[in-house]
Parts: structure tokens; C-alpha cells; sequence
């Protein structure tokens, strides 16, 4: 804490010595939670993933959050620092940082600290070169984000997967290399060297860097994007990150905003359950891809509606594997608990996402709706956000998750939460 | 054959003083936009909302545009109120990308948004990225009334159509230009044949050799709401504006 905290006085008091323009911002919010159940029962929390509620869930749950944000700029440079202090559900934290599953007993150990932990991250610690008017050199933890999708993002072999639930959700960036080249106003490259080392690690041999490439073409109208991902494993499955390729494109057509991504990736970046003992990542080539539309009526309304096909997911088999296999352990490992990922569990999915902003009571009204039809997975996110001025909005949210048929093993079956209400204020300045 | 000539004869007048008319009502609108003009243009700008009377948060937008390869670039940075800061509209000809400060993405709508308000305002995002090179690069324009007035002062009464192949303008515009100095004073929007706002101009003061409104008020007719802009600064080919700034990599380093 003290390290971060001494960093970020060291950066303001310097950066107005050496960026002409020096910006403090930053948000605070505090969110309460709360999972009505309609059985109040002593079980009411037990699910295979959290079987005697041994993750310690309760009725109630009162988060803060915070992020500063400084940035300096002058006319060749910038540089970002964005620095979050927020509570981290163990297994999240993991996820978060591309585990090392070799490292499974020591951040076994770590659970006894409680589920829920305070960390301070930085989701920003870049600093810009700007080389004449066409060339960008950025090294540091910065922004990888890609693609065109709205829940999901095949072409994004960089990132952690984006939560489907909250695609707007602030990502933790990437600690990387980057060298952006703008051919006129219509080509962009970008390649990355990526430095990220494995949990518990302090540094990456030669042969862990990893590598991107990005190429964009801006046509009237029309976009595309084809990407690459290195990575290389010296034996398979070491780490949550395959080499991938990918393609992109969004087209405007008659008003509406119709997009596409497919990727290919070499392997699975997630663990199959192979039988009741035993799991592994996949090694043959994989496809996922998205197919979507988007429209904005003349009443302010906005429509998005996608298709997303996860080569990633589990088949029913699979789902009923990863059953038996909890059952079998009883208390799952984190191994276990990263494989389930809501929003990528199954292999098909559909999203319905209406966004209306009514101005005349400073009010937004989103709603999303995530149907799974291999999976019968059903979940339902509306939320109502005021603007009650310039720096406050309160937001009123729930989660809905809806198992449509029995027998499916469902990520809706598999979640010791089926209900969440949300209340959450955040101030900006 | 001599009734063939007369007829000949006053039509070939006839045509002639339509076409001085025309003239003269495109000769009018190019000076009245001569001030908007510009191959690089800086300002700042206060934007207050007013619905039902009552005045929302104001906010303080920043905006950069550029003609380049006989296209319009724009974009609008918002650095008020608080909640907002950060968020940026960059405008490429008919593509419009939107960068949202809270969450640092960047996406590009589809033309269907353009018409719709931006930041909540009673601009749409086409009239935030009108066109550098002026009305007259969109509409055809017919004179209505040489002699109209409006709030007292004499002008012209000049009405728009789009071009063909325009996109993102109006059905109709009506324009009320000062005759004493080509000054724009009010503009009615028309959609489906009924005016459902308004644009009025005022506070005219000599920039850079030009006379440039620094405030202009656009009204809805089909709601209970206004928006004031008041601009501090103004600034014309200037230096600010740069070739980088209009590029959608730009708008990852926006804070």
C-alpha cells in the first residue's frame, strides 16, 4: 500500500514538472448487494461450486470501490497511471492475473485469508512517445482492447474474457510494447510485445513473450481488423494464453451496424474435464465467432442483438463431466472453479441488449438478456441508471439467472446465486 | 416568327433574373458561412441544457475540426462535468466513433445514431460534425424573401434542400441571414414538414478576421428543452488541430 501510495505523490509532484498538462480524475463507488432466495433455508447458497457455502456467501453484501487516474501529456508524450483499490473475490483475483496452475497448492493456502480480499491494482501504468505524426511508441500496462462485439470479443486473444453481464466494465490493462503506424487515415498496425509473467513469478525467460499483431482498415462505412496472437508453451496448456488468428469487420448498412468476428485458436485457454478426476486443456484447432446487429431508433432507443458460437464451451457431456467431477472432489479447487465461466459456459449463446436514455429525467434504462438455447441457460440483467448531476448516478440493477430445462447442467444450475439486486453510487471528479 | 421571337426574347429575361435571384441567394449563404469555414478549427465551448426551464449540469466540450482530402473531420471532447470528462466523438465523413470515458472503450456506431442527440443535448451528432465547408456544400439554396425581418432587423429568408447524395442533413432548413452583415441570425430545422427546432445566433465578434457567434441556442419544438452554447475561444487555422488527433487510436489517449 505504502509503495503505491508514495509512487503516486512522486508521479504528481514530478509530472507537472515534466508534462505541461497534469490530470487527476477518478471515480468512487460503493455497491450494495443483496440475493433474495425463496427458500430461506441454512443451505440456501449450496450449489456443486460452493457445496456448505464454503465460499462464504452471505444475504448481504456492502463493496467500495476506487480508481484515481493521473495523466500528464505534452505534445510528444503522455503517460496514464490508473490505480484501483477494490475488493476481489479470491478466485477472481486469480483469473484475473492469468493463474499459473502449477502454483494450485500455494494459492490454496491463500483462501484461508477469507473470500474476499482489498487490493490495490493498476489497471494503467504507461507512458507514450509520439514519433512525428503517424508513429505511436507505448510501453507499460495500457489498453489491448479489440473488436467489434458487444458481449463478446473473439479477436481478443490478449485480454482476460470480458464478463458478458458487464462488457463495459474497466479491464485491467497489459503490460506491453506497443508499436501503433498509421498508414494515411485508412491503415493502422500494431504490434505488441507483451511481457506478462506467471502467477507468482518475477520475470518471463525468452521464450514466455508473447506477441501480436494488429491490422485495421477504415473504408467509408466500413471497418475490418485481422489479428494474430503468438504464444509459445513449452509444454501445452502451461498457461491460460494459445496463438490465435482472427478477423474482424463491421458494416453500415442502411443505418444499421451490422458486425462479425471468427477467431482460430491452438488450443483451449480453459480446462476440460477429461473424466471425474481428471481435466485438461484442448489441443486441436478451435473456432468461436460472433455475428451481430445493432441499431439506434429515432426515439433515442438502441437495439443490439448477437450470436456468439464459443469453441471453448462445454457440450452437455462436458457440463455433466464437470458435475461429476465436483461432486466427486466435493470442495472444488480453484482449478475447478475457473472452469466455470458464466457467458462462455456453453457453446451457443444469444444476446438481447436495449439501451434507452430518457434526457428529460436524466435517466438511462438498459436491459440485456443472455439466452443460452444448447445450454437452456437464461439470464436477465435490466438496470436503471440516474444522473442526479454531474458527478453522481445511482444505479438500480438485478441479475437474473433462469435454468430453462432440467438436466442441462447450465451455468444457471451450476451458480450458488440465482438472484442479485444491486444498488450502486458512484461520484466522478 | 416575330411572335416566336418576343416569346423567345422574355423568356431568355425571364431566366436570367431567376438566375440572378439564385445567385444572389447562394452568393448570400456563401458569405454568411464564410465564417464557419476553415480548414482548421479550435475551440471551447460551455453547452447548458435547459429542460422544462430548469438548467442541467453544464458542460465544457472541446472540439478540433479539419477539411482533408475533401472530407469533414471532428472531434469533440467533453472535459465537464465531471461524469462525463473524458468522453469524445470523432467523426470521419459519415463515420462516427464514440469513446466513453467511464469504461476507456471506443466504439463505432452505425450512420442510425447519428441522428440522435449527442450527450443529451439538442444537437444531434450530425450538427456537432457540420461540415467545415459551409450550408452550401449540402443544400441547394432558394431565396424566399428579400425583405423578412427578424427581431427587428432586416434580412434575407432562405430556405435548403439536400443535395442529392447528401447524407446526414435535413429535410428542410430555413435560414434568416442579416442583410447589414451576412450575418447568420436564425436557422428552423423541418423533418416530415413540421419545424422541430430552432437555432438562433447571437453575440457576433471578430476573430481572426471573421465575425464568428459566440453563442447560439438551438431549441426543440417537440420538447420542453433547450441547449446554450456559450463559446469562450475560437480559433482559426490553427495549430492546435492536428492530422493524429483524428484518428480512433487518438481516443484511447483522450482523458
Amino acid at each position: 500500500m505504502k509503495w503505491y501510495l508514495t509512487a503516486l505523490f512522486m508521479l504528481v509532484c514530478f509530472g507537472r514538472a515534466l508534462f505541461s498538462e497534469l490530470l487527476l480524475s477518478g471515480e468512487a463507488g460503493i455497491n450494495l448487494c443483496a440475493f433474495p432466495v425463496f427458500e430461506y433455508t441454512v443451505d440456501r447458497f449450496d450449489s456443486p461450486l460452493n457445496p456448505g457455502n464454503c465460499q462464504d456467501l452471505h444475504d448481504i453484501t456492502l463493496d467500495t470501490d476506487f480508481i484515481v487516474k493521473l495523466a500528464g501529456e505534452d505534445e510528444k508524450a503522455d503517460f496514464n497511471f490508473w490505480l484501483a483499490v477494490k475488493p476481489y473475490n479470491l478466485a477472481q483475483a486469480l483469473f484475473a492475473a492469468a493463474p499459473n496452475y502449477e502454483e494450485a497448492a500455494l494459492v490454496e493456502s491463500l483462501t484461508w485469508l477469507g473470500p474476499k480480499i482489498n487490493d490495490i491494482d493498476v489497471l494503467r501504468a504507461s507512458i507514450a512517445w509520439y514519433i512525428g505524426d503517424f508513429l505511436i511508441l507505448r510501453v507499460g500496462r495500457q489498453s489491448m482492447l479489440t473488436g467489434y462485439g458487444y458481449g463478446w470479443n473473439p479477436i481478443d486473444f490478449t485480454n482476460p474474457l470480458k464478463d458478458p453481464f458487464d462488457p463495459d466494465q474497466e479491464l485491467k490493462g497489459v503490460d506491453a510494447l506497443t508499436i501503433r503506424y498509421y498508414l494515411g487515415n485508412i491503415f493502422t498496425v500494431k504490434l505488441a510485445g507483451i511481457y506478462r509473467p506467471a502467477l507468482f513469478e518475477s520475470g518471463v525467460d525468452y521464450s514466455d513473450l508473447q506477441a501480436s499483431l494488429e491490422l485495421t482498415g477504415s473504408f467509408p462505412s466500413i471497418e475490418a481488423k485481422l489479428c494474430g496472437f503468438y504464444d509459445y508453451d513449452e509444454s501445452e496448456g502451461q498457461d491460460a494464453y494459445v496463438p490465435g488468428l482472427g478477423a474482424g469487420l463491421k458494416i453500415d448498412l442502411a443505418g444499421a451496424g451490422v458486425y462479425g468476428e471468427s477467431a482460430l485458436l491452438w488450443g483451449s485457454r480453459s480446462n476440460f474435464p477429461d473424466s471425474q478426476t481428471a481435466y485438461s486443456r484442448k489441443a486441436n484447432l478451435l473456432f468461436s465467432g460472433i455475428l451481430g446487429l445493432e441499431y439506434t431508433f429515432e426515439s433515442e432507443l438502441s437495439v443490439t442483438l448477437e450470436y456468439f458460437y464459443n469453441g471453448e464451451g462445454y457440450d452437455l457431456d462436458d457440463r455433466r463431466l464437470y458435475r461429476d467431477s465436483l461432486e466427486l472432489v466435493g470442495l472444488p479447487t480453484t482449478d475447478y472453479l475457473l472452469m466455470y465461466r458464466s457467458g462462455y459456459f456453453a457453446k451457443h449463446y444469444l444476446l438481447l441488449n436495449i439501451f434507452l436514455p430518457l434526457y428529460s429525467i436524466n435517466t438511462d434504462i438498459n436491459l440485456s438478456c443472455l439466452y443460452s438455447p444448447d445450454s437452456w441457460a437464461f439470464n436477465i440483467v435490466p438496470r436503471i441508471t440516474f444522473n442526479v448531476s454531474g458527478s453522481l448516478s445511482v444505479d438500480l440493477g438485478y441479475i437474473g439467472l433462469f435454468s430453462l430445462e432440467d438436466g442441462q447442467f447450465n451455468e444457471a444450475w451450476f451458480s450458488p446465486v440465482k438472484h442479485v439486486l444491486q444498488l450502486e453510487a458512484r461520484y466522478s471528479f | 416568327m416575330k411572335r416566336s421571337r418576343i416569346l423567345t426574347a422574355l423568356l431568355i429575361v425571364i431566366g436570367s433574373a431567376q438566375m440572378v435571384q439564385a445567385e444572389d441567394a447562394l452568393d448570400i449563404v456563401r458569405k454568411a458561412d464564410a465564417p464557419f469555414i476553415g480548414s482548421k478549427i479550435y475551440s471551447i465551448s460551455e453547452m447548458t441544457v435547459y429542460r422544462s426551464g430548469k438548467a442541467r449540469p453544464t458542460m465544457e466540450v472541446e472540439s478540433f475540426t479539419m477539411d482533408k482530402n475533401d472530407k469533414d473531420h471532428s472531434l469533440t471532447i467533453y472535459k465537464k462535468p465531471a461524469r462525463m470528462k473524458g468522453t469524445a466523438y470523432l467523426m470521419i465523413g459519415d463515420d462516427l466513433w464514440v469513446k466513453f470515458a467511464s469504461t476507456g472503450r471506443t466504439r463505432k456506431l452505425s450512420s442510425s445514431a447519428k441522428k440522435n442527440s449527442a450527450g443529451g443535448t439538442d444537437f444531434s451528432y450530425n450538427d456537432m460534425g457540420e461540415s467545415s465547408k459551409g450550408m452550401s456544400a449540402k443544400y441547394n439554396v432558394t431565396m424566399e424573401n428579400r425583405n423578412a425581418r427578424f427581431d427587428g432587423e432586416k434580412c434575407y429568408e432562405i430556405s435548403f434542400s439536400p443535395k442529392p447524395g447528401s447524407e446526414g442533413t435535413y429535410e428542410k432548413l430555413v435560414a434568416y441571414i442579416s442583410k447589414e452583415n451576412y450575418h447568420y441570425l436564425k436557422i428552423d430545422y423541418f423533418e416530415a414538414g413540421a419545424n422541430i427546432k430552432t437555432l438562433t445566433f447571437s453575440d457576433y465578434r471578430t476573430v481572426g478576421g471573421r465575425d464568428y457567434p459566440f453563442q447560439y441556442v438551438m431549441e426543440s419544438h417537440t420538447k420542453p428543452s433547450k441547449t446554450e452554447v456559450v463559446t469562450s475561444k475560437v480559433e482559426f487555422n490553427s495549430l492546435k488541430v492536428q492530422e493524429r488527433y483524428f484518428n480512433t487510436s487518438y481516443l484511447e489517449k483522450i482523458k
